[in-house]
């Protein structure tokens, strides 16, 4: 069974707001009771690594404030709504990157895989490039 | 005919008028198209950047993301239609077609 929206982030997931923006909108599908699908591919397979830690370093210019990492984010929504909510990340990408410790939750899985992935999502939204 | 959402999140100079130019020519077929503005692109409707700015068609409707204005310490202009995330997350769900660029 397929999800309804299914998101692949694709490339550098810092060089814009791109993908905290996608994020949010999966945050929304969720609260609306949609079924969403991640597929990470390129750098994005380094957002949930386990290496990133609870916290990003602190702001000097506001010391008292915490803000997640993307890894301790996807954790926490993927323990909120599973199985609503799943994050894939591409084997061969995330291999490449040496990027192999992922947080609870994540599956990694083989490129051949995303074919049917995105047979059985009901809408497919790429976020980025290459 | 088919309904057509463009989520442009990047800037023109990059590949946000490659996104515009589609919507552009869906909608002059008679498709519906929804233009969402996020992220920096809410700069480049600012600065007439896009060729969205300059033409419409009865079939387009241009929408701003709101939290993408505020981030950006920008005001919505008179006549802009603004847009919140959760009105956007029940667009991506209503619509058949979903672009992001």
């Amino acid at each position: 069974m397929g999800s309804d929206v299914l998101f692949t982030l694709l490339g550098n997931p810092h060089e814009t707001d791109s993908v905290s923006t996608a994020l949010s909108l999966c945050s929304r599908l969720l609260a609306r009771g949609a079924s969403v699908d991640v597929w990470a591919c390129g750098n994005a397979t380094l957002l949930t690594r386990l290496s990133l830690g609870a916290t990003k370093p602190r702001n000097v210019f506001a010391g008292d404030v915490e803000h997640s990492t993307s890894a301790a984010w996807v954790q926490a929504a993927l323990a909120d709504h599973t199985p609503a909510l799943t994050w894939s990340v591409c084997h061969f990408c995330s291999h490449e990157r040496g990027a192999l410790d992922h947080v609870d939750g994540v599956r990694t899985r083989p490129a051949t895989a995303y074919r049917k992935v995105v047979a059985a999502a009901g809408k497919t939204i790429t976020v980025g490039r290459l | 005919m088919t309904g057509w959402l463009f989520l442009v999140s990047t800037r023109a100079d990059r590949c946000a008028a490659a996104a515009a130019e589609p919507a552009l020519t869906l909608a002059s077929q008679g498709h519906q198209v929804t233009v969402v503005a996020l992220d920096d692109f809410v700069l480049d409707l600012r600065c007439g950047g896009s060729a969205l700015d300059a033409r419409t068609s009865p079939n387009l409707r241009v929408l701003v993301d709101g939290e993408s204005l505020g981030r950006r310490g920008l005001p919505a202009r008179p006549g802009e239609q603004l847009v919140t995330r959760d009105e956007v997350a029940a667009l991506v769900m209503d619509t058949d077609r979903v672009v992001w660029r």
